[in-house]
């Protein structure tokens, strides 16, 4: 698993990649929760991301309990595959905002 | 498979069900939703079947149905747990209400086609099934693929 970030204009897009599973998610956490410390609008791209879990889920829920309560927006963007299913399973597909391209979700954060 | 019921074991035995699983042909999808399911159940079992002790065991079975499917057998030897029966997460709550439980196996109960619970033997026995083409959409390459022994 892999986390990189950069701010375009405002807004700090947050992409990730590999694997967001039982091994991975507590770093996930941690990384992603460092990075949105400051910022107020926030794009979480998980293009290169080809595997979330229960584990993966819980890292990302917390994230967004975390941005929300600080007064920021999180959305997501770019999901596919199982991802997205799994997404769309636990209803995370409906609490948070879901964009097929980075461009919309840039439009939206 | 019989490994002790600790994290370690969880790659190992995930290894083995996809290796058998993709020998005998499941698709990339399906490999992908069985391991999902292996790390949900299993997660589960090295965490709490074995609250007092710790040296339970897990075993992991599985083989091709004659009709194609493929299944998967968990064993344990914990106090009965039926996952099943689990109230599912309400997964229309907002972000900020969301509790994080019961995720796992609303999604092993959603991505497998079948799950049944049994308990038998002092052991807690699940068994999941995959069906040979599961997602919509997916065609197979032959409709009437064999199943001949």
């Amino acid at each position: 698993m892999e986390i990189n970030s950069k701010k375009v204009d405002q807004v700090l897009v947050i992409s990730v990649s590999g694997r967001l599973d039982t091994t991975t998610a507590q770093d996930f956490e941690s990384s992603c929760l460092e990075l949105v410390k400051d910022e107020s609008r926030i794009v979480v791209d998980l293009q290169e991301v080809e595997y979330v879990s229960s584990a993966g889920l819980r890292g990302i829920l917390s994230v967004g309990k975390t941005v929300r309560s600080n007064g920021g927006g999180l959305v997501f963007c770019c999901l596919r595959g199982m991802v997205k299913e799994v997404f769309e399973i636990s209803g995370f597909a409906s609490i948070f905002s879901i964009y097929d391209t980075r461009e919309q979700a840039l439009e939206s954060a | 498979m019989q490994m002790p019921a600790r994290r370690e074991s969880l790659h190992p035995i995930q290894e083995f069900v996809l290796k058998e699983a993709s020998v005998r042909g499941m698709p990339g999808d399906v490999l992908q939703k069985i391991e999902l399911v292996l790390e949900e159940v299993l997660l589960n079992i090295i965490n709490y079947a074995y609250p007092e002790t710790d040296s339970g065991e897990v075993q992991t079975g599985c083989r091709e149905q004659d009709s194609g499917d493929f299944q998967i057998r968990i064993m344990d030897h914990g106090a009965p747990f039926d996952p099943l029966k689990r109230p599912d997460p309400d997964t229309g709550r907002p972000v900020q209400h969301r509790e994080v439980g019961g995720l796992g196996i609303h999604l092993v109960k959603n991505m497998a086609d079948r799950v049944e619970y049994t308990r038998q033997d002092g052991r807690n026995i699940l068994d999941i099934v995959f069906n040979a083409v599961s997602s919509p959409g997916h065609k197979p390459a032959h409709k009437d693929a064999s199943t001949s022994n």
